[in-house]
């Protein structure tokens, strides 16, 4: 088990390196140039000061060139300086990826909680009214637009009713805890420190269930659809003719093998929220990798769309890993085919 | 045979699927009983109806399937007013059922051993390591080998035979009054169906269980079987003791299945005696006979009246206006 | 009737499949055909009877060149088509069809019939009036009513679904039909009536069979010759009557004990050769004979040295160092059976009863 982790572990590397290829080629093959961006109108008019700026960000060399260096600089364990804000794009990335990693964590937690019981229950009879219910609402839920979901949702709950907290991670004119490396909610909730633990959570808790939404439909779904399935195998007749209640039945043997095409969703959709919502954070002024990664196309800040881009390609390549290390606890198939 | 009070006596059983305003029968008015150590075999193909039958005795027909009349009598209980909670109990326990295709019939994602102790832990309340030593007596007594190590491996690790085997196993953990084995053999291979029959014989001998074997393959339910009833179209059209009804079939549907195997003292090469069409479907209601348009002895009466099931000599009874006037179905 | 003369010779062919469960672990090569030979002649029905997993439907997929063997020889019709490239093959093709067990997954869900029916006229250059008269013609060959051309595969029940695939392999009037268990998928009354009509075409037209199968009745029932395979090599082969009435392999005689045939006849029911245990991996088969870890006869010897195919009477060859041969020297009537027949057909007493039933 330990040597195929491993395996799997040594496999992300080469893709990777494909991943800053592949981005170094289509960010650079565009034709907008930073410096006009950076130094404004007037200096981009003074060729010395263009060339100084160039010849700075290292711009001035051919693509391959820029190319080796970027890479000999990865291995290094360096990202390269962010154009925009002047930082080393790992101190960025390490500065806004903890918030937006709790954030998906909690709406992540948010879908799974809600839907599979959800679709369980949908699922127990399909068609009736339960169901209908459900799915209509799933269905809502998934399809309205998010820009639209997150200005209802910050509108009712936090102008007029005032029950969730507004924009931003925490209430203004509140420090920000130290020493927490940006995870602001799991680190004051292992210090016991409520007040800030509570004042987080208050701000989280809406952005959290406005992204949340939309895997929820989803999830839903794919939970009835796979005990719709399961409920009709004929292992539950077996047990039905041991003389198993249908309590029984549904837990002991629905439940376990419906769950198993929910874990590769849910996987798939936590990386979706990692990979940054960018409209959520924008909306909710969430200092979070949504927020940098527009920040940064925008500026086009070559090092620190690079280094987003690698980020997101490395979450999602780890979401599937521990989906895959997941899959065999829940199907003894997959186990046996793995040692 | 079954001179003893029976163990089952089913009467005018009706089984429908469907919801009521779109209620279809699927199965008409079958009457049977079984004794204590009797194998009975319920042959026909599929859609006959056979399986229905069977799956209501514990009621556990598919949904939207349900009886629709008659009744079930089990050890002098009747199991059509029984409660769920009745029923359960005696699932598993009294009443146990084998079914076809034993890599579906068991969960995947769990141990073997453990699927054959749930029928001790949900009846018998024994704890998990009496419920496993048990599970592993029953694997060994099935015939499977190595069975300390084999209850800790999944169903996919098991071949098709050893499948069977563990259902099997599993089905007599509770020591049930009554086995129902639905296509126990069926796509498995000739050598281990021989295998599969064998001990089922053996065991119900040995523990002196009814059983009601269901197979579409009436030469093999023979080998085993002290009578066997023949359905069609959702009714039984004859039944009696396995050889006579083998050696001197008295409906035409059933010496249509004998002779569709091509037997040993006919010459290679000769056609084989056929039913023209295909099956009946049993939800078609209609007057006379379901075979009639089949049937090359019909006569004019077999269009208008259903034939009664009815003796032609002995406990063998065929449900043919022709047979019943003592006329033999002779090739034609 | 057509002179019989040799329309397909398979010599040695064998076929392995790598079993790799890893790249770089030493893979595991499963013989599903190892050394397989037999000849079918013009309007004869050659029988491969074995159980699942036994190689008989790769021997077919050789003969189809759906696979290339890796060694030994197919010749067809004169030609050898073992290495043939696919353009050269084409117009071979046409000699030889095919019927697969399950017609519902090898009629195309979305054509009319007439149009499945007609679709290997196609790839020969027949014109439209041609191909309709041909679809007519095999339509009622094979006893469909013409009002189902245009009816889609899914209205037809599936004994008339497997008289549209053979109705299909006849519209280019092949010499040989490869049947893969084409009843197996068949209600019993129903295998009847498409076993009828395969015996009909084989009458009427002479066309030839390699017709694979688990069923020991029908196979007899059809064919002139049969091979029993097992474990990727023919065990025993000769002529159906011969081989299935008076089995030498101990392997086809426990297949044709367990075959309940003959109940319905007016004799004594033969008791069953239960054979223990299960058909042993064709990863790792057994040394010697691939038989003898369940055989009843093996001796010491049978480890050693596989038996090699050894004719026993005119063309009937057996893969035993202990063929069960007594029958040869008795009256057929069965009066005087010698132990060793006795020890067969008791077999349940004999044979391997005593650890089945007293485990």
């Amino acid at each position: 088990m330990l040597r195929y982790v491993l395996r799997r572990v040594v496999s992300i590397i080469p893709v990777l390196f494909g991943v800053t290829l592949v981005m170094f080629i289509v960010s650079h093959s565009t034709s907008a140039d930073p410096t006009a961006l950076m130094l404004g109108d007037r200096a981009s008019a003074d060729p010395e000061l263009v060339a100084a700026f160039h010849e700075k960000w290292g711009l001035d060399q051919p693509l391959p060139v820029q190319y080796g260096h970027y890479l000999v600089n990865l291995v290094h364990g360096d990202l390269g300086m962010s154009i925009f804000t002047q930082r080393p794009v790992l101190d960025d990335l390490m500065q806004y990826f903890p918030a937006t990693v709790e954030l998906a964590t909690l709406a992540a937690i948010i879908s799974v909680c809600v839907s599979i019981p959800l679709g369980v229950i949908a699922a127990i009879r399909p068609h009736g009214l339960t169901d209908g219910l459900i799915r209509t609402l799933t269905l809502l839920g998934s399809s309205m637009p998010i820009f639209w979901l997150a200005l209802v949702a910050l509108q009712l709950f936090y102008f007029q009713w005032g029950v969730a907290a507004g924009p931003g991670r925490m209430s203004s004119g509140s420090i920000d805890p130290e020493g927490t490396g940006g995870f602001y909610a799991t680190v004051s909730l292992f210090r016991g420190d409520w007040a800030t633990f509570s004042d987080v959570m208050s701000h989280m808790i809406l952005p959290a269930i406005v992204l949340a939404s939309w895997s929820i439909g989803v999830i839903t779904r794919v939970m009835r659809n796979s005990m719709m399935t399961v409920l009709q195998q004929d292992y539950l007749r077996t047990a039905r003719a041991k003389g198993a209640t249908d309590r029984y039945i549904f837990t002991r043997h629905g439940f376990r093998n419906a769950l198993m095409p929910v874990v590769t969703l849910t996987g798939t959709a936590f990386a979706e929220l990692l990979a940054g919502a960018v409209t959520t954070e924008m909306i909710f002024a969430w200092p979070g990798i949504g927020r940098y990664s527009y920040q940064a196309a925008t500026a086009l800040d070559f090092p620190a769309i690079m280094g987003v881009g690698l980020l997101v390609a490395f979450v999602y390549l780890i979401v599937n890993l521990a989906v895959d290390l997941l899959y065999p606890l829940l199907d003894p198939r997959v186990k046996v085919a793995a040692r | 045979m079954s001179d003893t009070t029976p163990i089952l006596r089913v009467s005018n059983l009706s089984v429908a699927a469907g919801g009521p305003p779109d209620r279809v029968p699927i199965v008409h008015d079958v009457s049977f009983e079984i004794g204590q150590g009797e194998i009975l075999g319920i042959v026909g193909e599929s859609g006959s109806g056979k399986t229905m039958t069977a799956l209501s005795i514990p009621r556990i027909l598919p949904s939207g399937v349900a009886t629709s009349g008659g009744q079930v009598v089990f050890d002098g209980e009747d199991l059509t007013q029984a409660s769920e909670r009745r029923l359960r109990k005696l699932r598993g326990q009294s009443i146990a059922v084998v079914f076809q295709d034993p890599m579906r019939a068991l969960n995947p994602v769990h141990r073997v051993g453990r699927q054959v102790a749930e029928p001790l832990r949900l009846h018998r309340l024994k704890s998990r390591s009496q419920a496993a030593r048990l599970a592993e007596t029953w694997m060994e007594r099935v015939g499977i080998p190595a069975p300390h190590t084999r209850t800790r491996d999944y169903p996919f690790q098991f071949s098709g035979g050893m499948r069977q085997r563990a259902l099997i196993s599993m089905a007599l953990a509770c020591q049930p009054r009554l086995l129902i084995a639905d296509e126990p053999t069926t796509g498995l291979d000739l050598t281990i169906q021989v295998q599969i029959m064998d001990l089922i014989k053996r065991l119900t001998a040995e523990f002196n269980m009814a059983a009601i074997l269901i197979s579409h393959d009436l030469n093999m339910v023979a080998s085993v079987c002290d009578r066997v009833q023949v359905m069609y179209a959702g009714r039984i059209v004859e039944t009696g003791p396995t050889r006579q009804v083998l050696r001197n079939p008295r409906h035409p549907y059933t010496k249509a299945l004998a002779r569709a195997v091509p037997a040993g003292d006919q010459p290679p090469g000769t056609p084989l005696y056929t039913l023209p069409g295909i099956p009946a479907d049993p939800t078609d209601v209609r007057d006379g006979c379901s075979l009639f348009a089949r049937c090359s002895y019909r006569r004019e009466r077999c269009s208008r009246d259903q034939p009664e099931l009815l003796t032609v000599g002995g406990h063998h009874r065929a449900a043919c206006w022709v047979s019943q006037v003592g006329m033999e179905l002779n090739d034609g | 009737m057509v002179e019989t003369t040799e329309l397909l010779r398979v010599r040695d062919l064998c076929r392995y499949y790598r079993q790799s469960s890893l790249p770089w672990r030493r893979a595991g090569r499963v013989h599903a055909a190892d050394g397989v030979s037999f000849d079918i002649d013009r309007g004869q029905a050659f029988g491969l009877v074995g159980e699942s997993g036994s190689g008989k439907s790769t021997v077919a997929r050789c003969v189809l060149r759906l696979e290339k063997p890796d060694s030994g020889s197919i010749v067809l019709d004169g030609t050898d088509i073992t290495r043939l490239s696919d353009s050269r093959l084409r117009p071979l093709r046409r000699q030889v069809q095919t019927v697969f067990q399950d017609p519902a997954s090898s009629l195309n869900p979305r054509w009319q019939i007439a149009d499945i029916v007609a679709e290997p006229l196609h790839s020969f250059g027949y014109d439209k009036p041609a191909r309709d008269r041909r679809v007519h013609e095999v339509i009622d060959l094979v006893g469909l009513s013409r009002g189902r051309l245009h009816a889609y595969p899914h209205q037809l029940s599936g004994g008339q679904q497997q008289r549209v695939a053979i109705a299909r392999a006849l519209t280019l009037n092949p010499a040989l039909i490869v049947a893969d268990e084409p009843l197996s998928a068949l209600d019993v009354s129903i295998q009847a009536q498409v076993l009828n009509l395969l015996l009909d075409l084989k009458r009427d037209f002479g066309i030839a069979y390699l017709f694979i199968s688990h069923d020991l009745p029908v196979t007899q029932h059809l064919c002139d010759t049969v091979a029993v395979f097992h474990l990727g090599k023919i065990v025993e082969s000769g002529p159906s009557s011969e081989v299935f009435r008076t089995p030498a392999h101990p392997y086809t005689a426990a297949l044709v004990s367990a075959a309940p045939a003959e109940l319905s006849a007016d004799r004594p029911v033969r008791e069953r050769i239960v054979l223990e245990g299960e058909q042993p991996s064709p990863v790792n088969p057994p040394s010697g004979c691939r038989f003898r870890t369940r055989c009843f006869r093996a001796t010491e010897e049978c480890a050693v040295t596989e038996p090699p195919l050894v004719e026993i009477s005119s063309g009937h060859r057996v893969a035993c160092y202990h063929p069960i041969l007594s029958d040869l020297f008795q009256p057929s009537d069965g009066q005087a059976v010698p132990s060793d027949r006795q020890a067969v057909l008791s077999g349940n007493q004999a044979v391997s009863s005593d650890s089945q039933t007293e485990r």
